[in-house]
């Protein structure tokens, strides 16, 4: 389970773990992933005006400073750093949320799309018009609560399954 | 005359600091936290989305007032706040060492966490157990969630991430574990 780059994290490391024959988890649980470090989703432009999370997005810096001094010879969509690059095949049962609002709405829609083609079941909730990592905030409001509760019984789901 | 009106200060006086008590002691219970400024933050929220239930949303029917009041504030305080002169590395400083996150989403009271630091190939991560049902702590329960938290790989830590996490917690997930990023 992961947010943001957190959930990028979590996709990188199955893709390692499949890569090396090690065990998998049994599902992957991914808050408004970042999954493409190159930006190239359209929502990076459809979206910028009703992104309120990101809205310090130092993107080229913050980039240059994760690929380290030789980030030039880098290509953009190395899948060692941008999942959505690389391979989907073998992964195990996906929880993906996003919100609509953000600019990483697309890394997790291509995530998606890719998964599902590999044959992965993925169960995707897009909350509509709402905001990056909005579970995060449940104390809030009943968007957050209500995607929390789905994710707590897809995840009881997953448990039963495999015992 | 005088006397009178002395006694007359102090009995609203009295009734006054009795009313401040009662609130220090309601408005922690209520809200779980005695981090002062989260209450502040909650009271605001509560205060903005009477005001949004009064006003519709047409392009965003779906949305509750209580979601746009909370958007609201993320618009007038954004969460990673900058000024054009302030360079990067001095905003991610300053990111790293507030606590924004901790005061928007504080630790519940009786929430436990232990540190536990991993190492391999002379490599070392700082890893968290988060236990929020102190009592059936089973630590090598076949069910542990490890959780990546965010922050861009560049910042974040514990003291800003286990909100979410312990209220998965609290509805019975086995066992929860967080790991950092």
């Amino acid at each position: 389970m992961g947010d943001s780059a957190g959930g990028g994290l979590s996709l990188l490391v199955t893709q390692a773990l499949i890569k090396q024959q090690l065990p998998l988890p049994r599902g992957l649980v991914l808050l408004s992933p970042w999954t493409d470090i190159s930006s190239s989703g359209e929502s990076h432009v459809r979206n910028v005006n009703t992104e309120v999370v990101l809205t310090m997005y130092e993107r080229d810096w913050i980039i240059q400073r994760l690929l380290g001094s030789n980030h030039g010879q880098i290509p953009p969509d190395d899948p060692r750093y941008s999942p959505l690059f690389g391979s989907f095949a073998g992964f195990p049962p996906m929880f993906i949320n996003v919100g609509t609002a953000e600019i990483l709405e697309d890394d997790s829609r291509r995530v998606h799309t890719k998964a599902r083609e590999a044959g992965v079941d993925v169960t995707f909730e897009a909350g509509e018009h709402l905001m990056h990592i909005y579970p995060v905030f449940f104390h809030y409001f009943p968007e957050a609560r209500r995607t929390l509760d789905n994710i707590h019984q897809w995840i009881d789901n997953v448990f039963q399954i495999k015992n | 005359m005088t006397m009178s009106c002395i006694s007359c200060l102090f009995k609203l006086i009295k009734r006054l600091s009795i009313l401040v008590l009662i609130i220090s002691i309601v408005l922690p219970l209520l809200y779980g936290s005695i981090n002062h400024r989260y209450i502040i933050l909650r009271l605001f929220h509560s205060a903005l989305s009477i005001k949004h239930s009064f006003i519709e949303d047409h392009a965003r029917p779906n949305l509750s007032s209580d979601y746009r009041a909370f958007e609201d504030i993320l618009r007038m305080k954004p969460l990673l706040k900058r000024t054009a002169e302030e360079d990067p590395t001095a905003i991610l400083k300053r990111i790293r060492t507030g606590s924004s996150m901790t005061n928007i989403v504080p630790k519940p009271q009786l929430c436990n966490i232990t540190k536990e630091v991993f190492e391999h190939n002379g490599h070392s991560v700082d890893t968290f157990w988060v236990d929020n049902h102190q009592n059936k702590f089973q630590r090598h329960a076949d069910h542990i969630i490890i959780y990546f938290h965010g922050g861009a790989y560049l910042f974040g830590d514990i003291q800003s991430e286990f909100s979410i996490r312990t209220r998965e917690r609290e509805k019975e997930i086995k066992d929860f574990r967080l790991q950092w990023s």
